[in-house]
């Protein structure tokens, strides 16, 4: 076996390599909702395929006709991978991890596409399952125009703040790494009845009566209904503004006791994080 | 000849790379317009009903009192603030009633308001005691009143008398019962308002059971307000 037919056969071999992993990719894993985190490996894949048989068959193949086929095939290709590279492949990949590196959120824009902004749970080093999209990402692209935020309201929980249309409609979702058995699940709106003090500014504070919210912020006083509140997992609650109001997000601190009643006993605090694009600070509060 | 090869070669490449960017772009665009949305943009949802933004929700409800003691102070007045409370007298000082916190959620509390609290705010006599505070932010004016010389208080708030500002509340409260204590008059000024000052008028015909609110224009309006010397004084 001479040198020519030994990398002729390598780079074939190769290129098949890379083919069964893209099939294998595109028939097994992405039905399941496994996919690359980083969009460009699957296209980098393609044109290692191509160059590695292409280089294969000049290698193998004496035939000028075939050689010249096959190289016009591969050009071909290339531009269709590139075509769909320019276009699916274009993907901003946002990772934010939490301070202590445990966590991270990882969303995935495609700015030229319709499909939505996927939230993705790190499977491997280069895998990731989609696990939900984000709501109205179809039609508004917020990684690509900048209009995001996220904030890790405690070491375990992540709040992200999105743009939802140019004319500044804000929507949020919030993450949640607290592990739980869920056996536990209390309803954290309920939970909150009483009134709450910002830990050394006690002119800014939280009241509920689990029917109105009064919300004192910076001299500024707010009412809110709790049909306005959305929880999320069973630690945070999201209390929504409208442009006369801020939205807010109230997370209750790792280890909280429950009362019988389903209050949070003495002593527990929470944390409550504006929520909007700018630069927001969280604040803990303290049982009255 | 070569040259020919060359160009035909080169032809077919173009030919073909628009042909696999047609044959792309016309996938893409396929892709696209089947794309199912599984999470589209809502529409806003209708607003809800507007919060009444006015924590009153009961007419009065019980607090626990405490008993009479007797304070190392030396004042003329009937009324003190010893350490963080309030204290009257309806003795002359012989023993001095707490007046104790209202701890119901929205409710003002005696202890926030010490710095404002005037004799002005007090109806002190052995048969009733009552004391107003409150208005400050979200908090309704209350009226706690005791007719056991504290051993058992009541505290009622008046709708709708919250200021809705953190930082001022009323700048004078006045309160008195006449008839024998069966009519109970009270006022309520604020400086802060707009150019000129806004007096609340209420009265009460179950010796401060529930209180009404007396609208400007109205004779009672102007009897309260000369009750109190307020008209007058404002004038001045």
């Amino acid at each position: 076996m001479n040198r020519k037919r030994i990398l002729g056969s390598s780079s074939l071999a190769a290129g098949m390599l890379l083919m069964i992993f893209q099939a294998l990719l595109i028939g097994i894993a992405e039905p399941r909702g496994y996919w690359l985190i980083h969009e460009w490996q699957f296209y980098l894949i393609n044109y290692g395929i191509i160059i590695f048989v292409l280089g294969g068959v000049a290698w193998l193949v004496s035939n000028a006709y075939v050689k010249w086929g096959f190289a016009l095939i591969a050009i071909g290709l290339a531009t269709a991978n590139t075509t769909f590279f320019y276009y699916m492949g274009d993907a901003n990949v946002l990772i934010a991890e939490s301070e202590n590196g445990e966590h991270e959120v990882i969303l995935k824009e495609y700015p030229k596409m319709k499909k939505e902004t996927a939230r993705l749970e790190r499977r491997g080093l280069l895998f990731g399952r989609e696990v939900d999209v984000l709501e109205g990402s179809s039609a508004y692209k917020a990684v690509e125009d900048e209009g995001y935020k996220i904030q890790w309201t405690a070491e375990d929980i992540a709040a992200l703040t999105y743009k939802t249309s140019d004319y500044g409609t804000v929507d949020h979702q919030i993450y949640n790494f607290r592990s739980s058995d869920y056996v536990s699940y209390q309803n954290v709106a309920v939970s909150l009845i009483g009134k709450w003090m910002e830990q050394g500014n006690p002119e800014n504070y939280f009241m509920s009566d689990n029917n109105e919210l009064v919300y004192a912020k910076d001299g500024e006083l707010y009412y809110y209904n709790i049909r306005n509140t959305e929880q999320f997992g069973i630690y945070t609650l999201v209390v929504r503004g409208d442009p006369s109001k801020p939205a807010f997000t109230v997370t209750l601190e790792p280890g909280t006791e429950f009362g019988e009643d389903g209050l949070i006993k003495e002593g527990g605090s929470i944390t409550i994080t504006p929520v909007e694009l700018g630069d927001t600070e969280s604040a803990e509060y303290y049982r009255e | 000849m070569k040259v020919l090869k060359i160009g035909l070669v080169g032809l077919a490449a173009l030919v073909l790379s628009y042909g696999a960017f047609k044959v792309s772009t016309d996938t893409i665009a396929t892709i696209n317009s089947e794309y199912v949305i599984k999470s589209p943009a809502v529409a806003e949802a209708p607003p809800l009903p507007e919060v009444t933004a006015d924590v009153d929700k009961i007419m009065s409800h019980p607090v626990q009192g405490a008993a009479e003691t007797t304070l190392p102070v030396d004042t003329a007045q009937d009324y003190v603030i010893y350490e963080t409370g309030l204290y009257v007298t309806v003795n002359e000082g012989e023993s001095w009633i707490p007046v104790p916190d209202d701890r119901e959620l929205g409710y003002a509390r005696i202890s926030d308001y010490l710095d404002g609290i005037s004799r002005s705010n007090m109806y002190l006599s052995p048969a009733k005691i009552a004391i107003v505070y409150g208005g400050r932010g979200p908090e309704n004016i209350s009226i706690l009143r005791t007719d056991s010389l504290g051993q058992g208080w009541s505290v009622g708030s008046i709708s709708r008398t919250a200021t809705q500002d953190l930082e001022n509340g009323y700048d004078e409260m006045h309160i008195d019962f006449i008839d024998g204590g069966q009519t109970g008059y009270f006022a309520a000024v604020r400086d802060d308002v707009g150019s000129e000052a806004e007096t609340l008028a209420f009265r009460s015909v179950n010796s401060g059971v529930t209180w009404d609110p007396i609208s400007r224009g109205d004779t009672l309006y102007e009897e309260i307000m000369a009750h109190f010397e307020l008209r007058e004084a404002r004038d001045e």
